[in-house]
C-alpha cells in the first residue's frame, strides 16, 4: 500500500492556541477517511494544512513520500471541495469546472470537452451555462466536486462536504460519493463533525480532540472498542461508567463503555441489575429507554414494539457477556 | 395596532418634508439658468431665455477651469483606485497589529474638516518650498479621495470570501492569474463605483484645493469667486446646472454598479 | 521568476501584507501626517510684530493669542453652531432614515436610498449657491413670505439680537440653514445602515411583549441606532467646525474659525496663527472620536 498523506509530528500554532498538537498519521493510497470531531477540535486545520493554506509550525507533511512543507497549495496533487463551495460568482458553470485547466493554459476546446466530462460524472449534464447563483445548494455542491476532480488530483480534500444539506439530500450525496470515490480509485479525505456521516462512508476514521488525534481505525473498531471516554461519548451516545460503577455492575474495576443497542430489558430481578425506568423516547424505528440504576442513569435502545414499564416501573437490564469494554482513562 | 399606524404617518410626513428639503434648493439651480434678469436674484424670474448657454460656452475662463478641473479628478482617482485597493486588499485579509489604526488613517482627510488638510498641505509646502501647482492640488485631492475607494473596495473584499482565492490558488492558479481571473474581475464594479464617487468628489472640492492651488483655477475655485464676487451672475447660474448634471450622472452610475453586484450576490 | 515570487509571498504572507500597505501607509503617512505635523509644527512658531515675518522658534506666543477675547468669541461661537446644526441634523435626518430603513420596499426603498444620497455627493458649491438664491432680499423665500402677508413674522424673527440682521442671507439663521442644508447627508446614511441592523425580530419583541410604537422607538431602536447617529455627528459636527464658505457667503461679519485660518493664511501671512486656529478643531475632534470609538461607532461608518 502507497502512503497518500502522511503527518509526521505535525503542529500548528496560531498565537498561543494550539490548533493541531503533535499529530502523527497514516492515510493510505485509495482510502475513504474521515477526521471527525467537535467543532475547534483542529480536523479542519489538518485539512489545510493538506491543501497547503496552512503550513506547519512543527513537524511535517508529506504527500505520496515528499516533504511538502514548501510546495505551495497550486502545485500539490489535492484538490478541495470546500464547506461554502467556494463556486466562483463571475463564471458560469462550465468555466467554473474548466478553471484548473485554464490556468494550466490547456485550449479552450479540450476544457470544454472535459468539464462536460466531469459535469457528467457529477450528473449535471446540460447545467454548464447557468451561473453559480441559479443552482440549488445541491447542485451547487456537485459543481464543486467536479472543478476539484478536473485536475485528476491524486487527494481529494472535502470539507463537511454535507454540512449545508438537508437530510434526503445528505443521505443521496452520500451514496454518490462512495461511487465517484470508487469508480476514481483516489484518496477521499473529509472532515466531518457528524459521527453518522463518518460511521457510513468512511473506510478509516481518525478521531480529533483538541488538536489531537485520539483514536484511528475502521468505523467498526472506533464504534465498538472506543479507546477513551472521549471517543465513546462522541461517536454513537455511549453510557459511560467511571470505575466504582462498573464494578458494582459485576464488571471489571476501570472505566467502561457499554452501547445503548446491546441493553435489553427484563422484567426486574431476573437482569444483572435493577432499576427504574425515567423516561422513554420514540424514535421512530427504536426508543431509548432511560433507567436509573441506584444514583446512574444507563440508557438502552431497544425495538420500538417492545414493551416498557411505565415511567417509575421497575425493570432489569441485560447484555451479552463482553458489551461492557475498558478504556483508558483520559 | 392603531397607534402603530397613526405613527407611520406622521413619519412618512416628516420623511416626505425632509427630502424636498433636500431636494427643493438644488431644482431651483435649473429655473435659474434659463432666466432674463441678469443683475439680482429676482424670484419669480420675469422670464426665460437660453441665451446664458451660449455666453457661458464661449467663456474661455470656464473651459480652461473645467479643463484643470477634469484633469486633476482623474489623476488623483487612479492614484486613489491604486492606493485604496491596495489598503483595503491588506486590511480584509488578516486581522493584524494595527488594523483600526490604519482604517482611522484613511477615514481622518474626510473626517477631519477639508480646511484642516488644507491648511496642513499649505504649512508643509511652506517649509518645504515647494511651488503651487496641477501636482500640489492633486497631491491633497488624492488624500481624501483614497477613502471612497477604500470603502467601497473592503466591503467588496469581505464579501468576496476568502474561500475563493483559496479556491484559485488550489485549482492550480498562481498569484498573478488568481489576481487576475477572480479578484479583479469580482472587485471591478466597487473599483469603478469608487472611482465614480472619487471623481465627483474631486471635482467638485473647493475647501482643499484654496490652499493648494496658488493662483490656479479650478471650476469650483471658479464658481467661489463668482459667488464673493459677481460678475456675471447669468454664467454662474448656468455653470451650477452643468455641474449638477455632470457630478450627477458618475453617482448614478456608482449606485446602481453597487447595486446589482449586492443583490446578485445575495441570491 | 513571477512563481517565484508567488511561492516565497505563500511562505511569508506577512510579507504580503506589508507589500500591499506600504503604498497606501507611505502615502498618507507622509503626505497627509506629514502634513498635520507641519501644521502643528507652524503653530508653534510666531510671527515678528515689525517685520510681519515668521520666526522660526518653538513658542507658545501664538496660542495665547487664541485666548484674546476675540478670538475666544470665534472659537465659541463656531463650537456652538457645530452643536446646533448636529442637533439639528439629528432632528431632521431621523425620520428620513428611519422611513427608509424600516417602512419603505422595493422602489420605494431605492428612491429614499439615491434621494438620502445624491445630496451628499452633490456639488457643495451649488448648494450654498441655491441658498443664496433662496434666502436673497429679492428671493423666493420673501417672495413666499410676502404673498402670504407674513413680512411681519419674518420681520419679527430678524430683529432677534445676535441671531438675526438685515436680511435672511446675512444673519446667523441665515448661515445655520445653509450648513445644516449642506451637511445633513452626512447624518442621513450612518444612520439609515445603522437603522437597517436594528433586527426586525427584537422590535417585534417589544411589540410582543406590550410596548406602544413610542416605546419600541425609545428603548429598543434608538439605543441601538446610537452608534449610527455618533458616526453621523463626527461628520456634521465636525465638517461644520472647519467650514468657512458658507459663514463667508451667507451669513454676518462676525468670523468661524474657518474663515480665521483662511484670512490667517491668506492676505494676513499669518500661517503660525492660521495654524493655531486649526488645531482647535483637531483637538476637539480627537476628544469626540475617542468618545465615539469608545461607544463603538467606527463599525457604522
Amino acid at each position: 500500500m502507497t502512503v497518500a498523506v502522511a503527518f509526521e509530528n505535525t503542529s500548528r500554532h496560531f498565537g498561543a492556541v494550539v490548533a493541531v498538537d503533535r499529530v502523527d498519521l497514516v492515510i493510505e493510497e485509495g482510502s475513504f477517511f474521515a477526521m471527525l470531531g467537535p467543532s475547534g477540535s483542529g480536523k479542519t486545520t489538518c485539512l489545510r494544512l493538506i491543501s497547503g493554506f496552512e503550513r506547519p509550525s512543527e513537524g511535517l507533511i508529506r504527500i505520496f513520500g515528499e516533504d511538502s512543507n514548501d510546495i505551495p497549495p497550486n502545485r500539490r496533487p489535492v484538490n478541495t471541495v470546500f464547506q461554502d463551495y467556494a463556486l466562483f460568482p463571475h463564471l458560469d458553470v462550465d468555466d467554473n469546472v474548466a478553471y484548473g485547466l485554464m490556468v494550466r493554459g490547456v485550449p479552450r476546446g479540450r476544457r470544454k470537452d472535459e468539464a462536460g466530462r466531469m459535469l457528467e460524472l457529477v450528473k449535471l449534464g446540460g447545467y454548464g451555462r447557468r451561473k453559480p447563483s441559479e443552482l440549488s445548494g445541491g447542485q451547487r455542491q456537485r459543481v464543486a466536486l467536479a472543478r476539484a476532480l478536473i485536475n485528476r488530483p491524486r487527494v481529494l480534500l472535502l470539507d463537511e462536504p454535507l454540512g449545508a444539506l438537508d437530510l434526503k439530500l445528505r443521505e443521496q450525496m452520500q451514496d454518490e460519493l462512495k461511487a465517484i470515490q470508487e469508480t476514481l480509485g483516489i484518496t477521499f479525505i473529509f472532515v466531518t463533525h457528524d459521527q453518522g456521516e463518518a460511521l457510513s462512508m468512511a473506510d478509516q476514521i481518525a478521531v480529533m480532540n483538541e488538536g489531537r488525534v485520539i483514536q484511528t481505525g475502521s468505523p467498526r473498531e472506533i464504534y465498538e472498542h472506543p479507546r477513551t471516554r472521549f471517543v465513546a461519548d462522541f461517536v454513537g451516545s455511549s453510557n459511560v461508567f467511571p470505575p466504582e460503577v462498573s464494578v458494582s455492575f459485576g464488571e471489571a474495576e476501570a472505566w467502561s463503555s457499554l452501547r445503548p443497542e446491546t441493553v435489553s430489558l427484563a422484567p426486574p430481578g431476573t437482569g444483572r441489575v435493577d432499576g427504574h425506568v425515567v423516561s422513554v423516547r420514540y424514535l421512530g424505528a427504536s426508543k431509548r429507554v432511560t433507567i436509573a440504576v441506584r444514583d446512574h442513569l444507563v440508557a438502552a435502545i431497544i425495538a420500538a414494539d417492545s414493551p416498557v414499564p411505565d415511567q417509575g416501573g421497575g425493570v432489569s437490564l441485560v447484555w451479552p457477556a463482553g458489551s461492557f469494554h475498558v478504556m483508558d482513562d483520559d | 395596532m392603531r397607534s402603530e399606524r397613526k405613527a407611520s404617518v406622521l413619519l412618512k410626513c416628516a420623511a416626505v418634508a425632509g427630502l424636498l428639503f433636500l431636494h427643493l434648493p438644488i431644482l431651483l439651480i435649473f429655473l435659474y439658468a434659463f432666466t432674463t434678469e441678469d443683475t439680482s436674484y429676482v424670484f419669480p424670474p420675469p422670464g426665460l431665455t437660453l441665451d446664458w448657454l451660449a455666453v457661458t460656452w464661449n467663456r474661455p475662463d470656464v473651459w480652461q477651469a473645467l479643463g484643470l478641473s477634469l484633469r486633476v479628478a482623474s489623476v488623483s482617482t487612479v492614484i486613489a483606485i491604486v492606493l485604496g485597493t491596495l489598503c483595503a486588499a491588506a486590511v480584509s485579509k488578516a486581522r493584524f497589529f494595527g488594523r483600526e489604526t490604519i482604517s482611522l488613517l484613511v477615514i481622518l482627510p474626510i473626517a477631519l474638516p477639508g480646511i484642516i488638510t488644507g491648511i496642513s498641505l499649505r504649512s508643509a509646502f511652506n517649509i518645504l518650498d515647494i511651488p503651487f501647482s496641477t501636482f500640489t492640488i492633486i497631491l491633497g485631492h488624492a488624500t481624501f479621495c483614497v477613502v471612497v475607494v477604500y470603502n467601497n473596495a473592503i466591503a467588496r473584499f469581505r464579501r468576496l470570501s476568502g474561500s475563493l482565492i483559496e479556491a484559485s490558488f488550489d485549482l492550480g492558479a498562481t498569484g498573478f492569474q488568481t489576481f487576475r481571473y477572480i479578484v479583479l474581475p469580482n472587485l471591478a464594479t466597487a473599483l469603478l463605483a469608487g472611482g465614480m464617487l472619487a471623481f465627483a468628489l474631486s471635482f467638485d472640492e473647493v475647501i482643499v484645493t484654496t490652499f493648494t492651488a496658488g493662483q490656479q483655477q479650478t471650476l469650483p475655485i471658479w464658481m467661489l469667486e463668482e459667488l464673493v464676487r459677481p460678475r456675471q451672475r447669468p454664467v454662474t447660474n448656468v455653470v451650477a446646472m452643468v455641474v449638477v448634471v455632470v457630478t450627477f450622472l458618475p453617482i448614478l452610475a456608482a449606485y446602481y454598479l453597487t447595486r446589482e453586484a449586492s443583490s446578485s450576490r445575495s441570491t | 521568476m513571477l512563481a517565484r515570487l508567488s511561492d516565497t509571498l505563500w511562505r511569508r504572507p506577512g510579507l504580503f501584507i506589508l507589500l500591499l500597505l506600504t503604498p497606501p501607509l507611505l502615502w498618507l503617512g507622509i503626505i497627509y501626517v506629514g502634513s498635520l505635523f507641519a501644521l502643528l509644527l507652524q503653530s508653534f512658531f510666531s510671527i515678528d510684530e515689525f517685520s510681519g515675518l515668521i520666526r522660526y522658534e518653538l513658542t507658545l506666543k501664538t496660542y495665547y493669542e487664541l485666548l484674546t477675547p476675540a478670538n475666544g468669541d470665534i472659537i465659541l461661537r463656531t463650537i456652538i453652531m457645530a452643536c446646533a446644526v448636529t442637533a439639528a441634523a439629528t432632528l431632521i435626518a431621523f425620520p428620513i432614515a428611519l422611513y427608509a430603513a424600516r417602512h419603505a420596499r422595493g422602489r420605494l426603498k431605492a428612491f429614499f436610498y439615491l434621494g438620502a444620497m445624491m445630496p451628499l455627493w452633490s456639488s457643495y458649491l451649488v448648494k450654498i449657491y441655491a441658498w443664496k438664491l433662496i434666502l436673497a432680499k429679492e428671493g423666493i423665500i420673501n417672495w413666499v413670505v410676502e404673498g402670504m402677508g407674513l413680512a411681519f413674522v419674518l420681520n419679527a424673527i430678524l430683529a432677534f439680537p445676535v441671531i438675526g440682521g438685515n436680511s435672511l442671507s446675512v444673519s446667523y439663521i441665515g448661515t445655520f440653514i445653509v450648513l445644516l442644508y449642506v451637511w445633513i447627508p452626512f447624518m442621513i446614511l450612518p444612520l439609515q445602515a445603522a437603522l437597517e441592523r436594528v433586527p426586525e425580530p427584537l422590535l417585534e419583541a417589544s411589540d410582543d411583549l406590550g410596548a406602544t410604537a413610542g416605546q419600541t422607538l425609545r428603548h429598543v431602536t434608538i439605543p441601538l441606532a446610537l452608534p449610527g447617529m455618533i458616526a453621523g455627528s463626527i461628520f456634521t459636527f465636525s465638517l461644520t467646525m472647519g467650514d468657512y464658505i458658507v459663514p463667508q457667503i451667507i451669513g454676518s461679519s462676525r468670523r468661524f474659525i474657518g474663515q480665521a485660518v483662511y484670512a490667517h493664511q491668506g492676505t494676513a501671512g499669518n500661517i503660525p496663527l492660521a495654524a493655531a486656529f486649526a488645531v482647535v478643531p483637531i483637538v476637539v475632534m480627537a476628544f469626540y472620536l475617542w468618545y465615539a470609538r469608545r461607544r463603538g461607532a467606527f463599525d457604522a461608518l
